[in-house]
């Protein structure tokens, strides 16, 4: 049985870990905005990390589970209701078959993750489930969703799901809802994002390489899943010259002819050729894609070593906690 | 191998710089390395994207760390170091023929929106255009942008046109585009700043396929113009 769209919500697809090793044939890696949420989500209900889960955007989504299961709501932007209850984010869940899932408008982030125990099933192509529109990979279709789409899940769990989901209780209710949570906690509302500076840094204008440390910076209302387009005083080039193309990823800054500033995101294209005046350092990724339009940011410069050690340390936490978790349920 | 240069994209990718020049012997060395380190990948590899003049490799970060304890230096520079005794390890590149593969494209005004402007742009009559655009034998440089998207050059100077100020909000697929003396064509329907100026029926990508990207770097291209009826007809087989 299946997750019923009754409201599909805004940019609404089912992602995974990414398509990696096609760049060369111009693929980009796509998965999830936001990775942190994505593991964490898959963990709560005993998955992969890298399971396939549903990412929405900002509230409005309603999805009906068909049948009994156990989900974890990660992520951003939204609040959770289920038939109508308060649920809350970063807890393992278990529902009722024909519980209503409705997300509603909250203060803060942007990006939603669902996991179901057993994870989506969904669309392989080029090894990764994960959703890229322009090329329709992946996914459901290789699109968003729409109202009337019915996801399947796979029926195989992992013997720690069917532990945890033992571990719940309905007694009676629609839902019920575990003791313990995980929090890495990514929303907010002013931003600090670490950056290194780009390739292309010193044609720049001493000035504008000040400003982009002392300014603070909007996301504007054109941005989406390949990349935020910032409002802010413009950059200016000290030489203009014509660029010749080379890769850009997830996390490149670039500017625009106008001199706006542009954060590609997860369906970066996979070559580029306006001037890289910074890159966004990995452990901050995830609180990029947690921006919603309107959030304000502001860029620090990060050290290779600093960001490295940073980076390491979180991937090394998301273990543990994995750990931790089969612990729990002594696995 | 001399005269290349190495450096950070971020964290977990470094680009070596063959040149700063577009030549297909820069950009052999480019892919040979690619080929190098695909066929002999080294531990924490992920993938390598090659571009006209770089080739930049990503790398796992993790992986790289499990094998080298961090001392004084970073992971980067470990990798940086590794990356530079691969260069110094390969082998001069041999220039391989590759065949001239002929792809058909429709000029017609129907399917080459900015053709008209191109020909103002650069003082030449729409034939003129056509002429010139299917005299030359093209090189692939590189595969990028979106899936199987090529950069072809180069252009005829007489040819070389900005791309678009804003850009167009759908560009068809299969598009044969202009931008400065490259060509390219967009395998998928997407916004793009490109000028288009005619339509193919190749197939540059196909995900059921092995390899999924038809056109490779360094293949020959010549274009060879096809009337509307043409197109359509070739379109339905």
């Amino acid at each position: 049985m299946s997750l019923r769209i009754i409201r599909p919500g805004i940019s609404t697809t089912l992602q995974d870990a990414g398509r990696r090793g096609y760049q060369a044939a111009g693929v980009p890696v796509s998965g999830a905005m936001d990775s942190n949420s994505m593991r964490l989500a898959n963990i709560l209900c005993g998955n992969d990390p890298g399971a396939v889960v549903l990412e929405t955007t900002l509230h409005g989504a309603e999805w009906l589970v068909e049948e009994e299961q156990l989900i974890a709501f990660t992520g951003g932007g939204s609040s959770l209701l289920i038939n109508n209850q308060p649920a809350p984010f970063n807890r393992a869940i278990r529902v009722r078959a024909s519980s209503l899932l409705s997300l509603k408008p909250s203060p803060t982030g942007c990006r939603t993750y669902l996991a179901v125990s057993g994870g989506f099933k969904a669309k392989i192509d080029l090894k990764s489930s994960s959703t890229y529109k322009t090329a329709s990979f992946g996914g459901y279709k290789g699109r968003a969703l729409k109202s009337g789409d019915l996801l399947e899940w796979n029926h195989h769990k992992e013997p720690i799901s069917i532990k945890m989901i033992n571990s719940l209780a309905l007694r009676g209710q629609n839902f019920s809802v575990a003791g313990w949570s995980i929090d890495l906690n990514t929303t907010g509302k002013e931003k600090n994002i670490r950056v290194f500076k780009g390739p292309e840094w010193d044609d720049f204008e001493d000035q504008t390489k000040k400003t982009i440390f002392t300014n603070s910076f909007s996301i504007s209302n054109q941005s989406d899943r390949m990349g935020y387009r910032l409002t802010g005083s413009p950059l200016i080039l000290l030489r203009k010259r014509e660029l010749i193309s080379t890769a850009v990823c997830m996390g490149t800054i670039q500017v625009t002819h106008e001199g706006n500033l542009v954060i590609l995101m997860a369906d970066a294209q996979t070559t580029g050729g306006y001037p890289r005046i910074a890159m966004v350092a990995a452990v901050d990724l995830p609180v990029c894609a947690q921006l919603r339009p309107g959030d304000k940011l502001h860029f620090s410069e990060i050290s290779m070593d600093k960001a490295e050690d940073l980076y390491l340390e979180r991937e090394k936490l998301l273990r543990q906690i994995q750990l931790a978790v089969s612990m729990k349920f002594n696995y | 191998m001399k005269g290349y240069r190495i450096y950070s994209l971020n964290e977990q990718s470094l680009t070596v710089e063959f040149g700063q020049e577009i030549s297909p012997a820069v950009n052999d060395q480019v892919m040979a390395l690619h080929h190098a380190l695909q066929k002999q990948p080294f531990p924490g590899y992920i993938e390598s994207v090659p571009a006209y003049t770089t080739l930049t490799v990503y790398y796992d970060l993790l992986m790289i760390s499990g094998f080298n304890k961090k001392s004084n230096q970073s992971l980067s520079q470990h990798v940086f170091t590794l990356l530079s005794e691969r260069i110094m390890l390969m082998e001069p590149v041999k220039q391989r023929a590759m065949p001239v593969l002929e792809l058909p494209v429709c000029y017609d005004l129907s399917m080459a929106p900015d053709l008209p402007w191109v020909a103002e742009y650069c003082r030449l009559s729409i034939p003129e255009v056509i002429a010139l655009h299917t005299r030359d034998i093209y090189r692939v440089y590189m595969i990028g942008f979106i899936p199987g998207f090529p950069y072809m050059g180069m252009l005829p100077p007489a040819l070389e046109v900005p791309r678009k100020l804003r850009p167009a909000l759908s560009v068809a697929a299969g598009s044969v585009a202009l931008a400065g003396r490259q060509t390219g064509i967009y395998p998928f329907s997407i916004p793009g700043g490109w000028q288009i100026i005619g339509r193919t029926t190749y197939r540059l990508f196909d995900v059921s396929r092995e390899p999924c990207c038809t056109l490779e770097v360094g293949q020959q291209i010549k274009f060879v113009p096809i009337t509307l009826d043409q197109f359509k007809q070739q379109s339905r087989s």
